[in-house]
């Protein structure tokens, strides 16, 4: 045994970030040692009093394992220098609170840090505050709300700042006018339940997608009348005046272009935050679609074999997540043409992949909700979830996640216990991030 | 010495009329009398004087045998009369012949021994009687001589007669007649090739006391570096000679007149002169000729069976007009069979019509039971005798055999309960073995076992238990297959009796025991909607329409056909709506009475009713266990759980 413990193995530590940096000089350590010990090792060479985790990432990799580990299950010699990189460890997300609703939250969205837009089965759009009250209750949907998005759009007269989509066929979008949070309008024209709406980065134009397997694309900004007219045919015109619907009294949109093409449902759909007329879209016939909003053509359509049920653009790794039934994460190139462009599929979860979101801030961090009522964060340098968050309370235990967004250091998701559950994330990545972005320019 | 010659003409004749043969062993009749007579070279040259005899009486004897023999000779078959008195006098002669063949042997021996004692004196006619006894008594013998055909056998036949008379004629010709014979016989002689004599001492091992070298066919150039050259039958050397040097040699060949036509016997060592007649066979080889130079490859063809049809055939009788005439007793006969078959006591194999009689028994057919067809049926296999043990044996080990107490016991005990029904018995040999007195009792009790006793086919099932178990599927044959649990849809109170996913494949609906309806959001597990209907739901079942969005729900004795609103757009809600009330549309055109006795009622539900969706109540009779939707959509089946005919019906919702 001491002789086996007696074994070392020359390390170089390699930092991208400059004030982690130290010495490239190789450095002869202990075979023996995880990741903790090799934190210490980096913590006393840059002189903390205050110890950083660290993580150590080989040819890509973290390091899960001791050194001898790694070099057993890759069959390396001991005798070369291994290059060991290390970034600042991401601590677990703690959770912050719980909201509670009467019925199953299908999406959440945060708009600030102080305001969160949850939308429910039960129709009603709330709007809560980081003090756990609830700011707004909205009414105005017949049906189950599905999907929430933040915009940011107007003036001060009349400013949209949230839109959601319900399966009563219509998005409706709400914000401030003449000093109250009301509905603007209605945008209709989809047939059939609204399963989800993005709302491009420079806020002025949105797209839904449908369960009619259409995604319709609208402008933003507040129409000045209602254009019912555009919509409404001969024979439908008089069931719609006899409807007796909640929304009925708003003012009507219409969609600026129908994009056709998926073949089932479409579930999810996302802006290229890099390119604003870029849209990605997944549905339940299996594809990812690359569309251009501005010609509404269907760009690329690549394919995998199962329901894709999330999808999320990351501008920063620029790489697409799409959360599917098999219980599992895909990673897609949008820019490469050829057809193997899952880079990555991720597996851990016990349930289907409901929801899927990107770190803001970072090229590698992704956390992923699923009905297994687990949240899960992902760097996607390995293959292994990072962390996972279980349910704390005995409500949540055992109940569907269906919805999840990141917003800076906050981790929001909801399902159906009806508890929106708030994560604090630390974003120690977020330098990272930057670095990277400006050595990428 | 007239008399034996009688007597062995009369001899040679039978043996010509029976055919016997033949003209080879004549020929060896003269070499082996000679050798018995023990002056074997001077014997040769004797036969050989004999052959220089002028040749008058030889062609005579040819030309009679020509003209005459042939005819005697195949006469014989044809004319009857002429056979019958040949052969009466045949069998004449043969009777004379028995009788005195023994007189015959006798004086063959004495003659002989007189011919010793006498040591050759008067050689020659002793020689001539010697011969003749013994072709006489040959041909009493009656096997050894025959000839190669009726012609030779006839023509022999006639010589000797010929020779007889002559010998009966005059004593004292006597001498010249058997020379005369003798002569004869060299003519028979002339009839086949003769090759030359076999001088004694060349070309014959036996003959050569020259140690012969026994190496095989080997090499002989593998002996050029030994003293020896061989070996010879006893396995000693034999040494190469000396040779002599080149000018000896030359000086040899300069005195040789044979030089050329000497060749070297390597093996032997020695130089062999190669004869004139080898030198023309050498020579005809090299010509490509037949070696042999007496073969005259141009031989005359003897036609044997001639083609040629003869003047005068050998039978002249005309064809009898029995040939032609059909036969009488055949006539007869044939009529025999005639009536025979007429009054049906001759039949064919096929089965005949049978007559139905008037009379038949009813209760025939009582208990019908299939009759088994017993052509079909297998032949029962009679059972197999038990083989014989050493019991059985004749010739029984000693452990076998009973012992006198046995044996008591045996005899005491009842035949029906022995143990066997024989005891062991010892023979010294098969030969001494009586014939078993029980065989025909013991067949006769295997007739009747075999006849009365009831014997039936066993059938074993040789199958095992696994092998009537069906063969389960390979596990990888059979993906894709669930894995993992995906969703529950929580609610149902009761058993879930029926699911339905829609069209679209977004919505799911489950009916259940508890009498409720469930809209299911599929993706989700979200229910959407609840309807009651107060009975248990056997079957839900949406409409396969895309264009509509109406689906079916069997409830207790009802079908209940509901819309869920909120699933369909202004569109679809519309055309769905119209669906449900072209019926009732239809029907109030046709104002027909509402009849009890329609087994299947069509409802407007109640207004709350209405309210949730549901637009027609089709009421039955009896519990509704199953519904089911035409592929357009316009057509829908029931099962109730009725008996008869109208437990499964077809609706039409746009018309009822």
């Amino acid at each position: 045994m001491d002789t086996k413990s007696e074994e070392q193995v020359q390390i170089r530590l390699v930092a991208k970030q400059q004030k982690y940096a130290v010495p490239e000089a190789p450095i002869v350590v202990p075979q023996q040692l995880q990741r903790y010990g090799l934190s210490e090792i980096v913590n006393h060479l840059l002189g903390n009093e205050r110890p950083i985790p660290f993580d150590f990432l080989v040819d890509g990799q973290f390091l899960r394992d001791s050194i001898s580990g790694y070099l057993k299950e890759k069959s390396l010699s001991a005798e070369n220098i291994l290059t060991l990189e290390y970034v600042e460890s991401m601590l677990p997300p703690t959770e912050i609170a719980s909201y509670s609703h009467d019925d199953w939250i299908s999406s959440v969205v945060a708009a600030s840090r102080d305001k969160f837009v949850v939308g429910s089965y039960d129709g009603i759009v709330r709007l809560w505050n980081a003090q756990s009250e609830c700011v707004d209750t909205l009414v105005g949907h017949d049906s189950a709300v599905k999907c929430v998005a933040a915009a940011t759009a107007g003036g001060a007269k009349t400013r949209v700042e949230f839109i959601s989509g319900s399966q009563d066929r219509t998005a409706i979008a709400w914000g401030m006018k003449n000093g109250a949070r009301k509905a603007l309008y209605a945008a209709r024209g989809h047939t059939d339940s609204i399963e989800a709406v993005s709302v491009n980065p420079s806020n002025t134009h949105f797209v839904t997608a449908s369960t009619d397997s259409t995604i319709r694309f609208w402008s933003l900004a507040a129409p000045k009348q209602s254009e019912d007219a555009i919509l409404d045919d001969a024979e439908t015109a008089p069931l719609a005046k006899k409807r007796k619907s909640a929304n009925a009294q708003f003012m009507t949109k219409a969609a600026i272009g129908t994009l056709t093409g998926h073949v089932g449902a479409v579930t999810s759909v996302c802006f290229n935050k890099d390119q604003e007329s870029q849209i990605f879209s997944g549905g339940w016939d299996h594809s990812v679609r690359t569309w251009d909003v501005a010609s509404g053509v269907n760009m690329a359509t690549n394919l995998c074999d199962k329901v894709v049920l999330d999808i999320d653009y990351s501008a920063h790794s620029r790489l697409i997540a799409t959360g599917h039934a098999d219980r599992s994460i895909r990673l897609w190139d949008p820019r490469s043409d050829d057809n193997t462009v899952v880079k990555l599929r991720l597996t851990s979860h016990k349930g289907f992949v409901s929801s899927v979101a990107w770190a803001p801030n970072s090229a590698y961090m992704l956390a992923s909700a699923s009905h297994d009522s687990t949240i899960k964060v992902w760097d996607i340098r390995s293959r292994t979830p990072l962390y996972t968050v279980y349910p704390s309370s005995d409500k949540d235990k055992g109940k569907k996640l269906l919805a999840l967004d990141w917003h800076e250091s906050l981790l929001l998701a909801g399902g159906e216990s009806g508890s929106l559950r708030i994560h604090s994330v630390n974003s120690q990545y977020e330098d990272a991030a930057q670095t990277l972005v400006q050595a990428e320019d | 010495m007239a008399r034996k010659g009688n007597m062995s003409a009369g001899k040679k004749r039978s043996a010509a009329s029976r055919d016997e043969k033949p003209v080879v062993e004549k020929k060896e009749v003269f070499p082996q009398a000679s050798v018995l007579e023990a002056s074997s070279e001077s014997e040769y040259e004797s036969n050989d004087d004999e052959d220089i005899i002028d040749g008058d009486f030889d062609q005579a004897l040819r030309a009679m045998a020509e003209d005459q023999g042939f005819d005697s000779a195949d006469g014989e078959d044809f004319d009857s009369e002429d056979a019958e008195e040949a052969q009466e006098a045949e069998n004449d002669d043969n009777e004379d012949d028995d009788e005195e063949s023994d007189i015959h042997s006798s004086d063959i021996e004495g003659a002989s021994s007189d011919g010793e004692d006498a040591d050759s004196e008067d050689a020659e006619s002793d020689d001539e009687e010697f011969e003749l006894e013994r072709t006489g008594s040959r041909s009493t013998d009656g096997q050894a001589t025959a000839f190669d055909s009726d012609a030779e056998a006839a023509a022999y036949a006639e010589a000797l007669g010929n020779a007889d008379s002559e010998l009966l004629g005059d004593e004292g010709m006597d001498r010249l007649t058997i020379r005369d014979f003798g002569k004869d016989l060299e003519s028979w002689k002339s009839y086949r090739k003769t090759l030359p004599q076999i001088e004694p001492g060349y070309a014959s091992d036996s003959s050569t006391d020259e140690p012969v070298n026994t190496i095989g066919n080997v090499p002989i150039e593998w002996y050029e570096d030994y003293p020896h050259i061989g070996y010879d039958i006893d396995g000693k050397r034999i040494m190469k000679p000396a040779t002599a040097d080149e000018l000896d040699k030359f000086l040899e060949n300069m005195d040789n007149p044979d030089v050329f036509r000497t060749a070297r016997d390597e093996v032997n060592q020695k130089d062999v002169k190669i004869s004139a007649e080898e030198i023309d066979i050498i020579r005809r080889i090299q010509g490509g000729d037949i070696p042999d130079a007496d073969y005259n490859p141009y031989e005359d063809t003897v036609e044997w069976f001639t083609s040629q049809t003869m003047k005068t055939p050998l039978t002249g009788a005309p064809l009898t007009k029995r040939g032609f005439v059909p036969s009488k007793w055949e006539h007869k006969r044939v009529m025999q069979i005639v009536r025979a078959i007429r009054q049906g006591l001759i039949t064919s194999g096929a089965p005949t019509e049978k007559q139905e009689s008037r009379l038949y028994d009813v209760w025939e057919n009582a208990d019908a039971q299939p009759k088994e067809d017993n052509s079909r049926r297998p032949r029962l296999v009679a059972p197999r005798m038990a083989l014989p043990t050493h019991e059985e044996s004749y010739h029984p080990p000693e452990e076998y055999l009973a012992t006198p107490e046995e044996r008591e016991k045996w005899e005491n005990t009842d035949p029906e309960d022995r143990k066997r029904n024989f005891l062991p018995q010892d023979f010294n040999s098969l030969r001494t073995v009586p014939g078993y007195e029980n065989f025909v009792h013991e067949r006769f009790q295997r007739c009747l076992d075999l006849y009365l006793a009831p014997r039936m086919l066993k059938k074993t099932n040789n199958l095992n238990a696994e092998e009537l178990m069906p063969r389960l599927p390979d596990p990888r044959d059979l993906r894709p297959f669930p894995s993992a649990e995906a969703l529950v849809y929580l609610g149902h109170t009761g058993r879930v009796r029926s699911i339905s996913v829609d069209p679209t494949g977004l919505w799911l609906l489950s009916g259940s025991d508890d009498g409720t309806v469930r809209l299911w959001e599929l993706v989700t597990g979200r229910c959407a909607r609840i309807w009651n209907l107060g009975d248990v739901v056997h079957t839900v079942a949406w409409c396969p329409n895309a264009e509509v969005c109406v689906f079916a729900v069997a409830a207790g004795s009802r079908v209940a056909i509901i819309i869920p609103t909120e699933l369909c757009d202004d569109q679809k809600r519309l055309v769905s709506e119209e669906l449900v009330r072209a019926g009732f549309s239809s029907a109030a055109a046709d104002e027909d009475v509402a009849d009890d006795s329609l087994p299947v009622s069509w409802d407007t539900p109640t207004t709350a009713e209405q309210a949730t969706g549901m637009h027609i109540m089709v009421a039955m009779h009896k519990t509704v266990k199953s519904v089911a939707w035409h592929r357009r959509g316009d057509y829908l089946a029931s099962l109730t759980s009725e008996e008869g005919g109208s437990s499964v019906l077809i609706h039409q919702i746009s018309k009822h």
